[in-house]
């Protein structure tokens, strides 16, 4: 409740202060503005293949994160060797994500998604190993006994045993690779790109057309906002039977 | 690992400590030879094919940048940006990740709009922030303390919330000052959580810079890695790219040691 209220409270002082010119309109417009913008950009053409563009960007770049950083997670605690070997990289890359690496993909790839997937990927890649890593680590010794005494295969052993036990504790890492993602495909885009949504927003920026910037941006906002509140309604859907 | 207290008529544990010191001795140079092994990677790419710069050119490109003593500026600018803007984050994250952990009410009020903060690109604000500062080093700052202040937030709350609720009873019953019980109670309690807000704050403040610095700066080495991108000199763009990743790193390395230590303590 309080929440809503400091929400709206924000949007009316925004709406105030834009409109009795406190804030200059090259700054920001009002955000009834951004709205009548938003309604007038959404339905055209050019907006639905920028955002297709990044959805599908988010989408495939998430994709080979969880495809490659479970595998990566599990690896890490099969063996714990490597994984204190490699723990120090990992941790760096877990904030200090492969981007600065961009300029060198758009060299070897061109300027096309691909060095965008590559870095978001490896961007959702990290917590989702870490996660999976962690999560294995912690599951309770009785399971594995429990799986050696009824004898179960390897493959019993991982999807009956380990993948219903860890799930739980894996989740809010799978949450972290999918907001990751989002991050860095929109980062990507923004910072240099042909299409998508981060990208226009970047490129009305340099048109100086503060409007549609601002639109932009609400998208970008209201995109991650969602995916957000989705993820933490579904990770508390998936806790529930552990709280 | 830690040097204090030892008690040397007990060979058992100096014995232990010995075996750890040997393991610890071992994983090193496994991570040096993985480091080598990424290097040698790097060569064998550079001489299949042309857009990849060799490592023995970009590093000649880079040692010649600072030999003419023309990297100063640029590197004096990124530095700059991430340290005022970790230390604005600091400022601003530590007093206020603490408040929401302490009060169930703000936390009940906040923490969603924390974490849904959290989700949303920050660098997409740049373009606003350069409208307030004028391209610049003030406008990195800016980012880089945008974009560190939420992680710092959310590790310093976790950091209270993990308190063992014993510890503010011990210093009720000691009757120590409100300072006092921030000083000597809650910050030694919380080292470990606030190193990762560091940490993380660290490794987000410079990662922020260079994305600002790749979309639009007066001087600083994202603006040098795009502009040598863009005049195709390769050996300079992988040179720079080197010199960020070995910053990142070392910086990244020494406060996950000390992260390391202080979570062994507790």
């Amino acid at each position: 409740m309080v929440r809503w209220a400091i929400l709206a409270a924000l949007i009316v002082i925004l709406e105030v202060t834009t409109r009795t010119g406190m804030i200059s309109p090259a700054l920001m417009v009002s955000p009834s503005e951004i709205l009548a913008r938003l309604v007038s950009i959404v339905p055209t053409e050019r907006f639905g293949q920028d955002a297709a563009r990044t959805l599908t960007t988010i989408l495939i770049a998430f994709t080979i994160g969880l495809v490659l950083g479970i595998p990566l997670g599990v690896f890490l605690w099969r063996v714990p060797a490597a994984g204190r070997i490699l723990e120090p990289f990992i941790v760096t890359g877990y904030a200090m994500p492969t981007l600065l690496f961009y300029p060198v993909l758009l060299a070897v790839m061109g300027l096309n998604a691909g060095p965008i997937i590559l870095i978001a990927a490896s961007m959702s890649l990290i917590p989702i190993a870490l996660t999976t890593m962690v999560a294995l680590k912690s599951i309770k010794p009785i399971l594995h006994k429990l799986a050696n005494s009824v004898s179960a295969s390897p493959r019993q052993y991982y999807l009956k045993v380990l993948f219903p036990a860890a799930t739980p504790l894996i989740f809010p890492g799978v949450k972290l690779g999918f907001i990751y993602a989002v991050i860095g495909t929109v980062a990507m885009e923004f910072i240099l790109a042909a299409q998508g949504i981060g990208f226009r927003a970047g490129f009305y920026y340099r048109e100086l057309n503060t409007a549609d910037m601002w639109a932009y941006i609400a998208v970008v906002i209201v995109l991650s906002v969602l995916v957000n509140a989705v993820l933490t309604r579904l990770e508390k859907r998936i806790r529930r039977d552990m709280l | 690992m830690s040097t204090d207290v030892t008690i040397p008529s007990f060979p058992q544990i100096t014995g232990h400590r010995e075996a750890k010191k040997s393991r610890v001795i071992r994983d090193n140079l496994w991570r040096a030879a993985v480091l080598v092994a990424l290097v040698l990677l790097w060569a064998v790419l550079s001489s299949t094919t042309d857009l990849v710069a060799s490592p023995a050119a970009s590093l000649n490109a880079l040692a010649e940048r600072f030999a003419d003593g023309s990297i100063y500026r640029h590197l004096d600018a990124t530095l700059q940006a991430v340290a005022i803007g970790f230390c604005i984050a600091a400022a601003i994250g530590f007093p206020l990740g603490y408040v929401i952990g302490r009060s169930k009410f703000l936390g009940a009020v906040f923490d969603p709009l924390v974490a849904g903060a959290f989700a949303i690109p920050r660098v997409i604000f740049f373009p606003i922030l350069l409208q307030i500062f004028g391209v610049g080093v003030g406008a990195q700052s800016a980012m880089a303390a945008l974009a560190a202040v939420f992680p710092i937030m959310v590790s310093t709350t976790a950091g209270v919330r993990a308190i063992n609720p014993l510890l503010p009873k011990l210093a009720r019953s000691l009757s120590l000052s409100p300072l006092q019980t921030v000083t000597k109670i809650y910050i030694p309690a919380m080292a470990p959580s606030l190193m990762v807000g560091i940490r993380i704050g660290f490794s987000i403040a410079f990662i922020n810079v260079i994305i600002a610095e790749f979309f639009a700066a007066r001087a600083g080495l994202g603006l040098q890695a795009l502009r040598a991108y863009g005049m195709l000199d390769l050996p300079t763009m992988y040179g720079i790219i080197v010199l960020l990743a070995a910053i990142a790193l070392a910086g990244n390395l020494a406060l996950w040691a000390v992260e390391r230590r202080l979570g062994e303590k507790a």
